[in-house]
């Protein structure tokens, strides 16, 4: 250190001279003159400019719009927009029942499946065929019963096969020979262990015969690998297997069809043909149904009536026996009906309730939001609670419509109808009138009649508001109103009702209105909403891309102009070819890339930042290594460095402050023409993706000719938007420039 | 051949100051300083050859003394100045500080050295980093190498400020609210706040106007009266130098020619150069006849210069020796040091000239190599 003490002198000198002098001000001192720093003198500068001021004006009420709009705007920028208006839509299907509907009668019976799944099929054949039951053997080696047992009603029943005897002209098949464990599995009688031995020296692994006690034996490929099944030569004759029912019943047999049932002295047989030319006679002793088959469908004299399985059963049982049944239902139909009702305004209370919860943000639920209102209500009450008790009904068929059978109660009212004819809403639900579907089906029936392809009919249908929500009234009772209603054919069979309803409908293109004041586009968005966060996108985009253009600028340009040398030459030649890259085939390259491996849309957003930064630094590096290579030879480096001051802070104190002003231009200038970059990507489509809203993206959505001139409220203020934001930029870009540089002439 | 000369040249240049940094009134000691820059080739980046802004320079200062360095521009007296400081390395020599080689400090250490040392500008306009206020420039490196307490920090730079003539209210300003007086004051309080034992003063007034120079020219006379500093003087105003130093060393092309007391020198310069140097000092009288000394020619390249006395082109006294052999740096009389063959002593002139001898020898040789 020093030989002297300059703190101490200087403390010394400055006792002395206090108690010698006393500090005066005069008029003059520039002591009284504020003096500003060069910050605040370059800021004094900027507000002085028109332009500048203009453009930072409007870039804050930009950043405001965007950034603080949408937390006061109630649409989002993906939120669909949906409106309610009133159309001709298919109020409900009519069909007419060609598939039969299958109902357990035993569920203890297990059963093939595939016999089972066959039914359908099996009943047209039948129906073509003119029979009315039908024999088969199931997979399961079961034998199958499924018999017409009263119009549109089917039973399948099973039983175990029984065979009591067999004839026909093909080989008789004899048994079948495992090539594996050399044995053989006989079908009727047992050939003993000389028959066995016969096959296995026989067997050569293909066909092939031979010859046994004087009868021909051939060998076939059996279903599985290595097995044969053995036949003997064809037998003429007529085998029992059991009684001898004498040639009567050999008669009937032969004369039976295949699969048909035919009596013989009071017992069921049954015909079947396992090969060709092969008859076996079955009897049909054990058989039990099973399942029952119909085409009819319930419908209840109350609307939505619930009905249990057991009535079900025993309804359809009753069509093909005694005609009456005992079941548990519930019978006591006006209290019901009360009860109904009053769920059904609890359920409506409820859904007030829900669309405004006070208090409470839950988000409203989702059916609400895709299913229109129309298409629930109406009743659609679950049944618990109603109270099921054994009740007798009977069956009839109806008196006033053909192919209908009425279902009632001890007392004769009707309770439910059968009808192969089914209407249903629109929605599938069983929850029309049946008075309704009676109007519908003797419209069909006379449009059947005449052939005609559609008929008018009118009716009570409960009254829509203008959201398609129903209309009760204060007692809570749904209101109804007149509707004319349209029957249609569609097919052959089937029919639709059309009739005037209310719908929800996305709201595109909608024109600018006091709710949506830039109207909506063509997915039924908030124009006004996905500008707001479009300009979210295109301002932060630009800042976030500007400002790792200037990180990497800095760090590489500071590298190469503080360190010079091979490291200059390193990061220059490196610029150099940043600055060959042309922009726009790489972007739209990496665009690609990205749109080839299905990126998130937020991961794409910052891979775009990412990328447009990299292409972007090389501009800013060669600003500050040009500043920083002039600074550095300035004297007042030579002097820090003469002061003993770490490299480190030479850089950051002295280096970096004096670079500022020209990076600050130049960020400036490139926010305005990233954000351009970005839109021009986004339009191009490569850019921010659907359903992310960009300013660029959104004139892209009405890029055709014809979209640009009838949408015109879409795209032009987007691109006021785009243009103003950069102009602002621009105007606060070459303020700055001016208000750093004392010598510009402003 | 030339090399001989040199290296007899160093050897006799190695002996004049030995060990005049084991006193301990010497401050400065500079020994044989060099400093060349090399010329590069602009492809290949090959060292074609040499600029020699430093060519030998040895002097002493003592401590509480003014030396003045004074020569035409481009001689290397801010060459001399940047190298004492360690902000270019030097070629080859030594220079020692109260004892120490300087150039033999790790970078550490010469850190923390560096405050010992300061430095004055000629400009003071790109000496003051824009964007920082006067305090700060004054007071980052006082905190950096704690030369005062924390507390005292801010009472110490103030008083320093005051010290160079600043007023305390110019702390938050900022360097382009000030006059270009001013400014070299904030330069000298930033030197002097770190408590220097040397100050170097590379024309700290060359910039300023004549009233303003003599405001600071007292400014520095006081504060080294004051606080004992010692100063290098680095000017070409003569006057200036007469004024301040003690004693004063003249440069030409590298080479310090001549180097004595202030008095001395003033009154009887020993070395053409200076003679003629000095006879341009203007003297306000109208009725004084000036006996000029005009120097022929221009100053040579300091890349490529003469053979022997650098200063022979140009010399009115010029001899067949000055041609070939460069002249000691040598004491003639005690204090006074001058490099002029014309003052050899008998001993050294025989030395010399058989060398000289052997140079034309050879150089004879040659001519004839080359006719054949």
């Amino acid at each position: 250190m020093a030989s002297y003490n300059l703190n101490e002198i200087l403390k010394k000198r400055a006792a002395l001279k206090n108690k010698d002098e006393k500090k005066e001000m005069d008029l003059g001192d520039t002591a009284r003159v504020k003096v500003l720093s060069p910050m605040r003198q370059v800021m004094k500068r900027f507000m002085r400019n028109r332009l500048a001021i203009f453009g930072t004006v409007t870039l804050i009420i930009m950043f405001a719009f965007a950034f603080l709009g949408p937390l006061f705007y109630a649409y989002g920028q993906d939120e669909v927009i949906y409106k309610y208006d009133s159309m001709i839509a298919p109020y409900a299907f009519v069909q007419q029942r060609t598939e039969y509907t299958g109902y357990t009668l035993n569920p203890e019976i297990k059963y093939n499946r595939s016999a089972v799944a066959k039914t359908n099929s099996n009943i047209n054949s039948m129906v073509r065929a003119g029979q009315t039951s039908m024999v088969f053997q199931g997979q399961d080696g079961k034998l199958y019963v499924l018999n017409n047992e009263a119009e549109s009603t089917y039973t399948l029943s099973q039983g175990e096969p029984a065979k009591a005897a067999a004839f026909g002209s093909g080989p008789v098949k004899v048994g079948l020979y495992d090539g594996v464990k050399k044995t053989v599995k006989y079908e009727h009688e047992d050939l003993g262990e000389a028959f066995r031995q016969a096959a296995q020296d026989n067997c050569k692994g293909k066909g092939g015969s031979f010859e046994f006690e004087g009868k021909t034996y051939s060998f076939k490929p059996g279903s599985a690998k290595k097995t044969f099944d053995i036949f003997a030569e064809a037998d003429e004759s007529f085998r029992y297997y059991g009684e001898n029912l004498g040639t009567a019943f050999e008669t009937a047999a032969q004369a039976a069809k295949v699969g048909e049932i035919f009596e013989f002295n009071g017992r069921k047989y049954a015909v079947l043909s396992p090969e060709k030319d092969n008859y076996e006679v079955h009897t049909l002793d054990g058989i039990e149904p099973f399942m029952v088959y119909t085409q009819y469908a319930f419908d209840t004299c109350v609307t939505s009536l619930p009905l249990s399985d057991s009535f079900k059963l025993g309804a359809l049982t009753a069509i093909y026996g005694e005609g009456s049944f005992e079941a548990e239902a519930i019978v006591n139909t006006e209290a019901f009906q009360k009860e109904l009702a009053d769920k059904a305004i609890a359920a409506q209370q409820n859904t007030h309730v829900d669309v405004n919860p006070v208090g409470e943000d839950e988000p409203a639920p989702e059916a609400q939001d895709t299913e229109a209102p129309a298409e629930t209500g109406e009743g659609e009450v679950s049944p618990e609670g109603a109270v099921f008790v054994n009740a007798r009904f009977t069956v009839a068929p109806s008196a006033e419509r053909a192919g209908v059978l009425v279902i009632s109660t001890e007392d004769g009212t009707p309770y439910a109808e059968l009808n192969t004819l089914v209407a249903r809403r629109s929605n599938g639900n069983d929850t029309m009138d049946l008075d309704l579907k009676h109007a519908v089906r003797d419209h069909i029936m006379h449009m059947l009649e005449t052939n005609a392809q559609s008929e008018n009919l009118t009716y009570q249908i409960p009254r829509q508001d203008d959201k398609g929500r129903n209309v009760y009234d204060e007692e809570g009772k749904l209101l109804y109103e007149e509707s004319e209603m349209t029957v249609a054919r569609r097919t052959a069979n089937e029919f639709v009702v059309n009739a005037e309803q209310t719908r929800q409908f996305i709201d595109k293109y909608a024109s600018p209105s006091s709710a949506h004041v830039m109207g909506t586009d063509g997915d039924g968005f908030d124009v006004l909403a996905r500008i707001m966060y479009g300009g979210r996108i295109s301002l932060m985009v630009g800042f976030v891309v500007v400002f790792l253009e200037c990180f990497l600028g800095i760090i590489m340009g500071g590298l190469a102009g503080f360190f010079g040398g091979w490291v200059d030459n390193l990061v220059m030649r490196l610029v150099d070819i940043f600055y060959c890259l042309p922009f726009m085939p790489i972007m739209i390259i990496v665009g690609a890339m990205m749109d080839a491996s299905r990126m998130d849309v937020y991961i794409r957003l910052f891979v775009l930042m990412a990328a447009m930064g990299i292409m972007g630094w090389a501009g800013i590096a060669r600003l500050v290594r040009g500043q920083i290579l002039s600074l550095r030879e300035q004297e007042f480096m030579t002097a820090a460095e003469a002061t003993g001051l770490p490299t480190t802070r030479r850089i950051f104190r002295h280096l970096v402050p004096n670079v500022m002003p020209q990076l600050i231009v130049s960020a400036t200038m490139g926010l305005g023409s990233t954000i351009l970059s970005e839109s021009t990507l986004s339009f191009l489509g490569l850019g921010v993706k659907h359903p992310m809203a960009t300013w660029g993206s959104m004139i892209n959505s009405v890029a055709s000719a014809a979209a640009m001139e009838q949408y015109a409220y879409i795209w032009i203020p987007v691109g006021l938007l785009i243009c103003f934001t950069v102009i602002a930029f621009n105007f606060v870009g070459d303020g700055l420039r001016d208000a750093f540089d004392p010598k510009a002439k402003r | 051949m030339a090399e001989k000369t040199v290296q007899a040249h160093d050897a006799y240049s190695a002996e004049l100051f030995k060990d005049a940094e084991k006193n301990p009134e010497n401050l400065l000691v500079v020994k044989n300083l060099k400093k060349y820059f090399p010329i590069k080739s602009s492809f290949f980046k090959m060292t074609i050859g040499n600029v020699k802004a430093v060519d030998g320079v040895s002097f002493v200062i003592k401590k509480g003394t003014t030396m003045g360095l004074v020569g035409e521009s481009g001689c290397g007296k801010s060459t001399i100045g940047r190298t004492i400081l360690r902000l270019i390395e030097k070629t080859e020599g030594e220079v020692f500080f109260n004892g120490e080689d300087i150039f033999k400090l790790s970078k550490a250490e010469l850190r923390a050295h560096r405050p010992n040392i300061q430095i004055i500008f000629q400009d003071p306009y790109s000496s003051l980093s824009p964007r920082l206020p006067v305090g700060e420039i004054i007071g980052e490196a006082v905190r950096e190498h704690n030369i005062v307490p924390k507390e005292e920090f801010d009472d110490y730079i103030t008083r320093v400020m005051e010290a160079c003539g600043l007023a305390e209210y110019h702390k938050d300003r900022y360097p382009h609210e000030f006059s270009g007086g001013q400014r070299q004051r904030i330069c000298i309080a930033r030197a002097l706040a770190l408590n220097p034992d040397f100050i170097l003063c590379d024309e700290p007034v060359s910039a300023l106007d004549v009233s303003i120079q003599a405001q600071i020219i007292n400014l520095l006379r006081d504060l080294q009266k004051e606080f004992g500093l010692t100063y290098l003087f680095i000017s070409h105003d003569l006057s200036v130098v007469e004024h301040i130093s003690d004693t004063v060393g003249v440069m030409y092309l590298g080479n310090l020619v001549e180097y004595a007391e202030t008095d001395k020198l003033f009154s009887k310069p020993l070395h053409p150069y200076t003679q003629a140097l000095f006879s341009a000092i203007p003297v306000p009288d109208p009725d004084y006849k000036m006996n000029r000394i005009i120097l022929e020619g221009s100053i040579p390249s300091p890349a490529n210069p003469p053979s022997g006395c650098k200063f022979h082109t140009r010399c009115k006294d010029c001899m067949e020796i000055c041609k070939y052999c460069r002249p000691d740096f040598a004491e003639i009389e005690p204090g006074h040091y001058c490099a002029c063959h014309l003052y050899n002593d008998p001993a050294r002139s025989a030395e010399l000239s058989k060398i000289m001898d052997e140079m034309k020898r050879a150089e004879a040789e040659k001519a004839e190599a080359k006719k054949k």
